[in-house]
């Protein structure tokens, strides 16, 4: 048997099995179901069958399958700017942007501040390239997955003002992590060229670039195309702005966000590419989290102490940045201080940035980042739905 | 129309100019490829459209933005980006076989056996000696083959015979579901483009054995490659009929995201193909036909696949039109228009003769020759065999000869038939 079969099939069997087990899991325990939902097993499964286990999943299989893999990371990216529709923020309480941004941002500052101190000290180096890591490590970390939430939402009937809030933080909260890392790739942008000397200029490249093809989606899309030619068109958009991105060393992610964000301002166009969109995202998502397994390396020695300096920096970034929200900014309700708790959840936005900061960089800079990650979800996951369904419980928001 | 060609002038612009422009060293490996595939996609299902105003069929405008944008004229889609495409080139390729199994009925088959029978007889019968003596009246002019003794140029003419009565059933079921043609004229042409498939592969074995032996006398037909080709025909049909039977139980027991179970067991059935030197369309051909005729599944399953089966069609064709090799078709043009020309006279008087013994309506004997006159993915690789089997220079002339007519059949084809399914009246929605 090939290496690529044996993945293929293991792979197969993996995925028919958890879509038998999921549905029967999700009614009588939501813990258990939570492991499988949030596609914790795919992740072991690349970890199973990647170079350092099997080498089932070897890095020349990882070249092959690039172009879905930048489409992954575009779709991701897409998906999130089409939720950024400024009308449908503006309905909400007028603090709740507020809110999710301070929190977020001071999870960002704990996060990236905590990480850079532990790289530098344990490391003994500094300069740009430990920055870069930090800033990186911020991004991934301060964003929250709706994954949670919306399970407390989904099987156990969760309602109520908290329940909403959490819903609208964990729905935007990437947007920072997304532009901390599109701004990162900018900044330490390690291509040459004649026209372009500074990360800022790269970052402007970037959003010109990404303006220019959102306003030409935005036109495609109202140009009266069917469905199916309008998920044709997305699809070459995505993987046409993705390979661009990756041309030029910035964040396919943060690039397909504006390309989506630019979209979403518009009704009708925003609300057919909502309904194209979701049906890609869990198959891409599923296939990034098999890959981001196969493509871990274990961490070294030193680099344990930094990924335990990140978990311990991101558990403290949530709830001080989820303490300080509660205590400054007034929602119209009372907020528990401890709402930092529910806001731990860690999935598929924080997983894209880790993952395409691995494609860039390599090397064991982007070990490390993947390595944080993938422990973070592992741990924080869990963390958070039992937290989440004991909080709302005593909230009384889950009867 | 204005509008669509403004659409696709900007991505070009965008990526023509950025990378001269921004002069850059060492861009990320295979970062070129994603843009060439999402620009492709983007521009080839435009131009699609822009052909439709013409009455011309999508695909035509596919492979047209493939040969644009291929290596011999814009390269943009390089040597090297449609290599690095194959993999999703042959996705591609699995999915349309898949849903041509999944279109073929068995009760249809049983109802059309005659016409089919006789069709398919007269095209072997008259195409493949057509075909061999118009290739020995050409040959004396031909050079490279004028001084091949009359032996070998006959094994040459019967085996460049056997590669004319190929079709493609890709561009057939590309072109059915464009048109969403329904009928009997519809389903006749698709059998007799798929049943073709398989004789075709079992014909070139044997033939290629008896032309071997013609040049290399050591090599004389061997009863093993003929039984080499029936062990790949079944082991095709049977490794695609478990994989039929897999995707039915997974709809039936499980329903959830079909799309993504069917691309992985797509991909798995690739790998099992390439281990086990099948013929791929034919195990996704197998596996659609099974699940349409022994389950009650086939509708949920082409439902499925259909969802998604435009990007598939725009890319396969597109890159399809990005491998035609133009210079080759430019150098031997002449012969290309003789061959082509009487390739498509050979298969009118086939499936005419066929039709007419067989008693078959009308419009079937005289519009069903176009379903056949496009030519594809299999045709090369039987070019490339006999460039294997015969060596040099004969091989090599003999291949050429046939992705030349391979160029012109494929940009013929798809039009032809789809004016041929007009005729027949069983276009039930035209597009534009």
């Amino acid at each position: 048997m090939t290496p690529i079969l044996g993945f293929l099939l293991v792979l197969l069997i993996a995925f028919v099995t958890v879509n038998f087990v999921a549905p029967r899991l999700r009614e009588s325990n939501p813990l258990v179901s939570g492991v499988v939902v949030s596609g914790i097993p795919f992740l072991v499964l690349g970890i199973i069958l990647g170079p350092k286990v099997s080498n089932f999943l070897s890095r020349d299989i990882l070249v092959r399958l690039e172009p879905l893999v930048s489409l992954a990371l575009g779709w991701i990216g897409l998906i999130f700017g089409i939720q950024l529709r400024w009308r449908n923020v503006k309905r909400f309480p007028r603090n709740y942007l507020l809110f999710t941004s301070i929190q977020s941002l001071v999870a960002f500052a704990v996060i990236g501040g905590f990480s850079f101190w532990a790289l530098r000290w344990l490391q003994g180096t500094g300069g740009r390239e430990v920055l870069e890591i930090a800033l990186v490590l911020g991004a991934v970390g301060c964003v929250t997955a709706p994954i949670t939430i919306g399970r407390a939402v989904a099987t156990l009937g969760a309602r109520g003002r908290l329940t909403h809030l959490l819903q609208f933080v964990s729905g935007l909260d990437g947007f920072w992590g997304i532009l901390f890392a599109g701004v990162g790739s900018a900044l330490f942008n390690p291509l040459k060229s004649p026209v372009i000397h500074s990360g800022w200029q790269w970052f402007l490249l970037g959003m010109g670039l990404a303006l220019l093809m959102g306003v030409y989606l935005l036109y495609l899309l109202r140009s009266g195309f069917s469905a199916e030619e309008n998920f044709l068109l997305l699809l070459g958009l995505v993987v046409f702005v993705s390979g661009a991105g990756f041309y030029l060393h910035l964040s396919p992610i943060f690039l397909n966000m504006v390309v989506g964000m630019v979209v979403a301002q518009s009704r009708i166009p925003a609300t057919q590419v909502n309904r194209i969109v979701v049906t890609m995202e869990k198959p891409l998502y599923l296939m990034l989290l098999v890959f981001a397994g196969a493509m871990w390396n274990p961490a070294v020695l030193p680099e344990v102490g930094i990924i335990a300096a990140f978990l311990l920096a991101r558990l403290m970034g949530k709830l001080i940045g989820g303490w300080i929200s509660a205590r400054w900014i007034p929602v119209g309700f009372p907020v528990p201080a401890r709402i930092g708790h529910l806001l731990l959840s860690f999935g598929g936005v924080s997983l894209a940035i880790a993952f395409n900061y691995q494609l860039f960089r390599g090397g064991s800079a982007g070990g490390l980042v993947i390595s944080a990650t993938i422990i973070g979800i592992i741990l924080f996951d869990e963390l958070a739905a039992w937290n989440t369904f004991r909080l709302l419980r005593q909230e009384g928001e889950i009867s | 129309m204005v509008r669509l060609l403004v659409f696709i002038a900007l991505p070009l612009l965008v990526a023509r100019l950025l990378d001269p422009w921004l002069g850059l060293e060492n861009p990320l490996p295979g970062s070129d490829a994603m843009v060439a595939l999402g620009f492709t996609t983007i521009c080839g299902y435009l131009a699609g459209r822009l052909l439709g105003h013409f009455s011309l069929p999508r695909i035509t405008g596919y492979l047209l933005a493939g040969i644009v944008f291929g290596p011999h004229l814009m390269n943009f889609l390089s040597t090297t980006v449609v290599e690095e495409l194959q993999l999703i080139d042959r996705i591609a390729l699995s999915l349309i076989a898949l849903t041509a199994g999944g279109e073929l009925r068995l009760s249809q088959l049983r109802s059309q056996m005659k016409t089919l029978g006789g069709m398919l007889a007269g095209l072997i019968l008259i195409c493949l000696l057509g075909f061999m003596l118009l290739l020995m009246l050409v040959a004396p002019f031909t050079p490279g083959l004028e001084a091949l003794p009359l032996v070998q140029q006959l094994g040459v003419a019967a085996l460049m015979g056997v590669v004319a009565i190929s079709a493609s059933p890709a561009t057939t079921i590309a072109v059915i579901t464009e048109t969403r043609a329904r009928g009997p004229f519809t389903s006749l042409t698709l059998s007799l483009t798929v049943v073709l498939d398989i004789v075709v592969v079992l014909l070139f074995a044997l033939v290629l054995g008896l032309a071997r032996g013609f040049f290399h006398p050591t090599g004389a037909l061997q009863l093993g490659t003929l039984l080499q080709a029936v062990q790949e025909i079944f082991f095709s049909l049977g490794v695609g009929t478990l994989l039929g039977y897999g995707i039915a139980l997974y709809l039936k027991a499980i329903q959830r995201d079909v799309f993504l179970f069917i691309m992985g067991s797509i991909l798995l059935s690739m790998e099992v193909s390439h281990l086990l030197h099948l013929e791929l369309i034919l195990v996704f051909i197998a596996a659609g036909f099974w699940v349409e005729n022994f389950t009650p599944l086939g509708e949920r399953l082409i439902e499925e696949i259909e969802r998604y089966s435009l990007p598939v069609y725009v890319i396969f064709f597109a890159i399809a039109g990005a491998s035609l090799n133009l210079p080759l078709l430019a150098g031997v043009w002449l012969l290309t228009v003789v061959l082509v020309s009487g390739r498509f006279a050979f298969h009118w008087l086939g499936t005419w003769l066929g039709g007419r013994l067989s008693a078959a309506p009308r419009l079937h004997r005289r519009f069903s020759w176009m379903a056949l006159s496009g030519q594809a993915g299999i045709t090369l690789g039987l070019a490339i065999l006999i460039e294997q089997a015969l060596g040099e220079p004969t091989g090599r002339l003999v291949k050429n000869l046939l992705i030349g007519g391979v160029a012109a059949n494929q940009i013929l084809g798809p039009v032809l038939y789809r004016w041929a399914l007009v005729r027949a009246g069983e276009v039930s929605e035209l597009p534009d």
